[in-house]
């Protein structure tokens, strides 16, 4: 493990990309204390970012931009993806991305129905170290 | 609303020839041909002073029901004007600018063309490959395509679904 490994591993950039703004909002509100522990921020920025946040269910018409805003960023990256069907895994519709792995690489998915619920969250980033430090 | 009785006088005087049809609920029935040439008179009255707020849509078995919703503004007083047509309409947007946006979103929602308008495309869905008209009956709800990122041409393309995939 290198010192940029360390960097990288103690300190995480996330850019957050999607629409479904209010569960975000609760979950980023509940999760504050564990956020600032890891030292996780949010840039509004992809050259600054290490992290894609992305939160679906995603359209159609807005995937050239999530490629756009991954092909931005710098190396290396990793790329989260929050309800990519949905609540419940029940959202499919004829506007809809129905899999998102093939237009960017993902490296975690995820499923969070309710704020009240975390567990999912907080496993991912501790899996994601994990996962550079190796 | 506008007092019904009121608007028949007034269409009646200026439009002897032709026949409108009312019904209890304030709506009235007007031909297609006709259209344009109330609207104009509606728009130009001075005691109306109507313009367009909104187009509704109904789809029936063999036709399309397209109300114009029209308000004055300085009474508050709103009217909804109804005709019964197939795919093609004569296009409002010489009477009322405002329509050019909404007979865009119409012809994206249900498909129905309109004549002579300028700028006729989608609005809301996907504009680079998009089939079919959503709010029509027999539009497949769940979906037929789905979009992937193309490494050799370093694009977004489209695919079709399985019947597993949904």
């Amino acid at each position: 493990m290198g010192i940029r490994d360390i960097i990288f591993k103690n300190s995480l950039s996330v850019l957050v990309f999607g629409e479904k703004s209010k569960l975000l909002q609760k979950i980023f509100y509940k999760a504050s204390e564990f956020l600032l522990n890891e030292n996780i921020k949010f840039t509004n920025t992809p050259n600054h970012a290490d992290v894609l946040f992305v939160c679906g269910p995603i359209s159609n018409k807005l995937t050239p931009y999530l490629r756009e805003t991954y092909d931005k960023m710098n190396s290396p990256k990793w790329v989260i993806i929050l309800n990519e069907h949905g609540i419940n895994n029940q959202f499919s519709s004829y506007c809809v991305a129905h899999d998102l792995s093939k237009i960017i690489p993902s490296d975690f998915k995820i499923n969070i129905d309710d704020e009240s619920d975390l567990k999912a969250f907080y496993h991912t980033f501790i899996k994601l170290k994990e996962k550079i430090s190796q | 609303m506008i007092d019904n009785e009121l608007l028949k006088d007034f269409i009646y005087s200026s439009f002897p020839s032709k026949r409108f049809l009312y019904n209890k609920d304030g709506f009235i029935f007007c031909q297609v041909k006709t259209l344009p040439k109330l609207m104009a008179f509606l728009r130009d009255d001075k005691r109306l002073f109507l313009s367009l707020l909104d187009i509704i849509v109904m789809e029936n078995e063999k036709n399309y029901e397209i109300g114009y919703l029209l308000k004055n503004f300085e009474q508050n007083n709103e009217i909804i004007i109804k005709i019964e047509a197939q795919k093609i309409v004569p296009s409002l947007v010489n009477i009322f600018p405002n329509a050019l946006k909404l007979e865009a979103e119409v012809y994206d929602m249900h498909g129905i063309i309109f004549e002579e308008h300028p700028d006729l495309r989608r609005v809301i869905t996907d504009t680079r490959y998009f089939g079919g008209h959503p709010l029509n009956k027999a539009f497949n709800i769940k979906g037929i395509i789905t979009s992937f990122y193309n490494e050799k041409t370093k694009q977004i393309d489209y695919m079709e679904l399985k019947e597993n995939d949904n």
